[in-house]
């Protein structure tokens, strides 16, 4: 469950990229947030899992308000978060494998127990015959999936993507949707951005619409 | 069971990073290495000294022979004038008999060379035992003419004059490897903090990766930690090694050299207890290179 309130957010002091933003997400549900280029989506997704301080408002995760919290209790909400970064940010020297298990070390998972769980996950995703490759040895469709491969890997309640299909193909972009189609019917709350309309008319979800910071329309379910 | 597995999980992450940094590690554990091994040698050489200097401790006195006709209260007298001196640590009288007695024992089988004597030739004596404070030479000279000019003295002898030149010297050395001590580990925590410092520039993309899925900054540290540690243990199994081989070669060439000191020298390496206290302190050299870094990262 997300729930934002009169969120306020600016890097410079004279320049508000988030005004006044409050919305919610249920627990379960699938929505997208759009919104052109340069719009706040991928400010607004790092406030919510706690990489940018809001300047004022509140973010509530699973019913706790995130914006007071200490390095420790952020570094905790975090792992209950899964977050497909537009950049993927992926560790160049570990391998596919040792990228998503990272997430299962943090929290001291038992070695056989991360091994079952990462390779169902890169079954998943479709990446498992890839998993003693580097990340900078992959195509971008590919490192992709593994982005959300780690992001899938401890069944987090929420899971955050910034413009995952953002440079690919349509036909790919089909099968990652499917993807987050299939977590999101296993109950997991996704909160998907994008700036591709074509996204929004295929599969058609609730749209939380940026513009120049403002959210501007809060569309029902179609 | 968690924290098991936690550690395993931290000693691979750190055995990744030394194995990436080779150079940089190869680079912190020569400079621990080095400095050990001026430390050890330092160590070494006092604590050899030390011990021979406590065998050679009992010459550190002056005996004061008395005339044959000093009165009980002159006697009484001179012993209180002995104690009140400066750098006097005890006093105690021989009279001609126990003098004597004491001769015969150092005879031994050749005692009966003395059966002829119709009179006692040895006179009596107070022996003073000399405290450290007095470990110079110029003041056992200077105590030395004090007493010589005493009624009922007959002579002074005390310890070679070398030995209180070597026991300054000492003194000196002491405190000077104290200081170059100090100053080359300083230096040495200042090398290993930035080697660690640069292992973890390399990262940083990786450890704010780390942070973004949930790693906290104690869990992204530890393996900087172990790696401090790792350094500092080896460094110091090599030092040990070296200084090992060092100790022989010196030995064997004092030995074969110096044969006469034989009997005063007993030449001795570290105790087991001081080999773990070595390994320790290298240990801690690293961790402390470790805590530099640390609280720099801690205010990045
Ligand atoms: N670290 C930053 N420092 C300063 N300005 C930033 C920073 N990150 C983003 N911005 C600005 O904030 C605005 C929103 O950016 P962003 O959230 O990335 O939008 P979107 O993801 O919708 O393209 C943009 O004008 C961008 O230039
Ligand atoms: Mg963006």
């Amino acid at each position: 469950m997300i729930r934002v309130y009169h969120l306020y957010k600016n890097y410079l002091p004279t320049v508000m990229v988030l005004k006044d933003v409050s919305f919610a997400v249920n627990p379960g549900e699938f929505v997208f947030l759009t919104g052109p280029s340069g719009a706040g989506k991928t400010t607004l997704l790092r406030v919510l899992f706690a990489a940018e301080k809001p300047r004022s408002g509140q973010v509530l995760i699973n019913g706790r308000n995130i914006t007071s919290f200490s390095r420790r209790q952020i570094a905790r909400v975090r792992r209950s978060i899964g977050v497909v970064f537009q950049d993927f940010k992926l560790i160049p020297y570990r391998t596919v494998f040792d990228n998503v298990a990272l997430v299962l070390e943090i929290i001291g998972q038992p070695r056989n127990e991360i091994k079952k769980r990462v390779w169902k996950v890169l079954q998943l995703v479709g990446i498992e015959q890839q998993y003693n490759r580097l990340p900078p040895q992959l195509s971008g469709g590919e490192q992709q999936r593994v982005a959300i491969a780690r992001a899938l890997v401890n069944n987090p309640g929420i899971i955050l993507a910034d413009e995952p299909t953002g440079n690919l193909d349509f036909e790919i972009t089909t099968e990652i949707m499917n993807i987050f189609n299939y977590v999101n019917s296993q109950g997991t709350t996704v909160m998907l951005a994008t700036h591709n309309r074509l996204l929004l008319e295929t599969f058609r979800r609730r749209v939380l619409h940026l513009s120049q910071g403002v959210l501007s329309a809060v569309e029902p379910e179609a | 069971m968690k924290f098991l597995r936690h550690v395993s999980c931290q000693v691979r992450s750190t055995w990744r990073n030394i194995h990436r940094h080779l150079a940089i590690n190869a680079v912190s554990i020569v400079t621990i290495t080095f400095s050990l091994v001026l430390f050890g040698l330092y160590g070494l050489a006092t604590g050899n000294v030390m011990q021979s200097v406590s065998l050679w401790q009992a010459d550190l006195e002056m005996v004061v022979y008395l005339d044959d006709d000093v009165s009980g209260a002159r006697l009484e007298e001179l012993k209180t004038f002995c104690r009140e001196q400066h750098g006097v640590a005890a006093v105690h009288y021989t009279d001609k008999e126990e003098a004597l007695k004491r001769f015969r024992r150092t005879l031994g089988a050749e005692a009966r060379l003395l059966e002829g004597l119709t009179e006692n030739p040895l006179p009596a004596s107070l022996e003073l035992k000399l405290s450290d404070a007095l470990i110079d030479a110029a003041s056992m000279d200077d105590l030395a003419v004090i007493l010589g000019i005493r009624d009922g003295v007959a002579e002074i002898r005390y310890s070679r004059q070398w030995l209180a030149h070597f026991f300054s010297l000492l003194r000196f050395l002491r405190l000077g490897g104290m200081a170059v001590t100090g100053f080359l580990f300083m230096v040495t925590v200042i090398i290993v903090s930035n080697t660690i410092k640069l292992s973890f520039y390399a990262r940083l993309d990786a450890i704010g990766i780390m942070e973004l899925v949930g790693a906290t900054k104690f869990y992204i540290a530890v393996p900087y930690l172990l790696e401090g540690m790792f350094q500092g243990a080896v460094a110091a199994v090599l030092a040990l090694a070296a200084l090992y081989g060092l100790f022989r070669y010196l030995a064997g060439w004092l030995h074969e050299n110096l044969a006469f000191l034989a009997g005063t020298w007993a030449l001795r390496f570290f105790s087991p207890l001081q080999t773990a206290g070595f390994l320790a302190l290298g240990i801690m050299l690293g961790v402390a290179g470790f805590l530099i870094t640390f609280r720099w990262l801690k205010s990045a």
